[in-house]
């Protein structure tokens, strides 16, 4: 997939910009807090219901505007389309080849990307929180139907916590039983695609740390030791019966797959605990480029890759290690950094540079190397 | 300048209450109403007639203004119970011409967010009119979303203990359309729905 034109305008920082990237490496640099970031968000945005940082609608808006917009023009096996985003107060609309979609789910694959920023690496250190975001939006990207029952799955959950914290409880079984079924299809889901990440995530780790050690990352939910759909539907029945008591103590749902982990491990030992800076960054960055793999294994294509603030975030050997990765891949990349450091730059084959300075793009031309 | 009390702006006012009206539309419909030639009272008297006359029916809770209804009073199989939550989803499935037994009205579906529980609609009446004997099989025709597929496993629940065959409306791909562009959830329902041909 390759991002042909973008008009972004009215965006968090963004005045209003118009840009035709180039087809591999795109370099923006800037002092921090120009806009660097919120031009990936709007790439990003382009192609997915959320966005990678934690933000909420009216921070989209430029101050003082009612309506943003991102248009960008996407090349897709061998065919344009326009997808258009508008977002204003009252909620976000996308029209693709001006047809505006019904479902947040019709915009599955248009625009794949694959995001590597200090959020990421921060996930490994932090809450069962994070780790969840990271989990579900991967899924998403390569399964249409995780989208449906994820939402399903909350909408009980929602009504089932209301329940629990009225007086009457009446009906409480059957909310029990839906977000059994909801919850069996969310883990199973998650269990495949994870399953999928794993198996890719030993060599891209060995490729970007140089390193020997094992990596894996695997999704252990709470109380289910059964692989298919209504074995795990079984075992929630079971694990949520033996909650009834806190739940109700609680007024809320305390166990399920809205409470689970995803586990990272290297050479079987906990990552948080045990893995270095340096071997937190190479294994989240190796996990992306599993992302990379599979989106590309299932769309036949690959993503476009969005590398946010990567002078902070690799060390040279790590840089130089991933800059031969993907100069061996048709992969469109777009890099932020606070300097284009001549190494960077040299690493990459056909490479156009952008400048970011409040908000502004400003080209400053192709640098080729053969 | 007209006040907020004037006749105009109260009719505005109570235009505006409508679902899906806002100010504009109210003010369209109102100028509408006000340039429209002849009265108005044959739309006055409808207003007032539809809240005057129109109820439940006793039996089956659909709106009606002769009670029992006209679907339980005709000539339909009362052997046959088809359970919606709500009488505009009975005017669809009466268009639809393909129901010949008769409808139980819910008046809504199961939502504690809504602060509606089992005993919120009508589930005890429906549970009755089975008891009473004289129906072998009730189709529940709530609708595919989350509170109404709750619905549909309570009255499962509290319907099986009495014998009689409890079905659910099949859903799937619309008629007449293409199956690439239906969303994946919808090809995943249809799928579990398939029939051996
Ligand atoms: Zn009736």
């Amino acid at each position: 997939m390759r991002l042909k034109h973008l008009l972004v305008s009215s965006f968090r920082n963004i005045e209003m910009i118009r840009v035709e990237p180039g087809k591999r490496f795109n370099l923006l640099y800037g002092f921090n807090g120009q806009g660097k970031t919120n031009f990936l968000e709007a790439i990003y945005l382009l192609g997915n219901p959320r966005s990678f940082r934690a933000s909420r609608l009216p921070e989209f808006l430029r101050h003082g505007t009612a309506q943003a917009l991102v248009c960008g023009e996407v090349e897709s096996c061998g065919t344009v389309s326009q997808i258009r985003l508008t977002l204003e107060h009252a909620g976000r609309r996308v029209e693709i080849d001006q047809k505006g979609i019904k479902r947040a789910s019709d915009l599955h694959g248009k625009l794949n990307a694959v995001v590597f920023s200090p959020d990421d690496t921060s996930m490994v250190k932090s809450g069962p929180e994070a780790r969840r975001r990271y989990l579900d939006r991967a899924v998403y990207t390569g399964d249409i139907g995780y989208l449906h029952c994820w939402h399903e799955y909350h909408r009980i959950l929602k009504q089932r916590n209301h329940l629990l914290k009225s007086p009457d409880k009446a009906g409480m079984d059957v909310w029990t039983e839906k977000l059994a079924a909801a919850g069996a299809e969310v883990i199973e889901r998650r269990q495949r695609y994870v399953g999928l990440l794993d198996r890719q995530l030993q060599q891209h780790y060995e490729t970007i740390s140089g390193g020997s050690e094992t990596a894996g990352i695997s999704y252990h939910p709470e109380g289910i030791q059964a692989a298919d759909r209504a074995g795990i539907r079984d075992e929630l029945l079971q694990l949520f019966e033996r909650h009834a008591r806190s739940d109700e103590r609680y007024g809320t749902t305390t166990a399920g797959p809205h409470r689970d982990d995803l586990l990272l491990s290297l050479d079987n030992r906990p990552l948080k605990a045990f893995g270095s800076q340096g071997q937190q960054k190479s294994f989240v960055l190796a996990l992306k480029m599993a992302e990379m793999e599979n989106l590309q294994t299932i769309f036949n294509e690959p993503p476009l890759l969005l590398l946010d603030d990567m002078s902070s975030e690799l060390d040279a050997q790590r840089n130089s290690n991933l800059m031969t990765f993907l100069t061996s891949r048709d992969i469109q990349v777009f890099i932020t950094t606070t300097e284009p450091s001549p190494a960077l730059v040299a690493a990459t084959a056909h490479c156009s540079v952008f400048r970011v300075e409040n908000g502004n793009l400003t080209s400053e031309g192709n640098k080729t190397h053969e | 300048m007209l006040t907020k009390s004037s006749s105009l702006m109260r009719l505005v006012g109570e235009l505006k209450k409508l679902p899906g009206v806002g100010e504009r539309t109210a003010l369209r419909l109102a100028f509408h109403l006000l340039k429209s030639p002849g009265n108005l009272t044959a739309l006055s008297e409808a207003l007032v007639d539809v809240k005057e006359k129109v109820r439940a029916c006793s039996t089956c809770f659909a709106i009606t203004e002769n009670d029992p209804c006209a679907i339980c009073s005709g000539n339909r199989d009362a052997a046959a119970v088809c359970v919606v939550e709500n009488s505009q989803d009975l005017m669809s499935l009466e268009r639809s011409n393909a129901w010949h037994g008769v409808y139980h009205v819910l008046e809504g579906a199961i939502s504690p967010l809504s602060g509606i529980g089992p005993s919120s609609i009508r589930i005890a009446e429906l549970l009755a009119r089975v008891e009473a004997g004289g129906v072998s099989e009730v189709v529940i025709a709530t609708n595919f979303t989350v509170e109404g597929e709750a619905t549909a496993l309570y009255l499962t629940k509290v319907l099986k203990p009495t014998g009689v065959k409890v079905t659910r409306l099949a859903h799937g791909i619309p008629l007449g359309s293409d199956i690439e562009f239906v969303d994946a959830a919808t090809v995943q329902w249809a799928l579990q729905g398939r029939n051996e041909l």
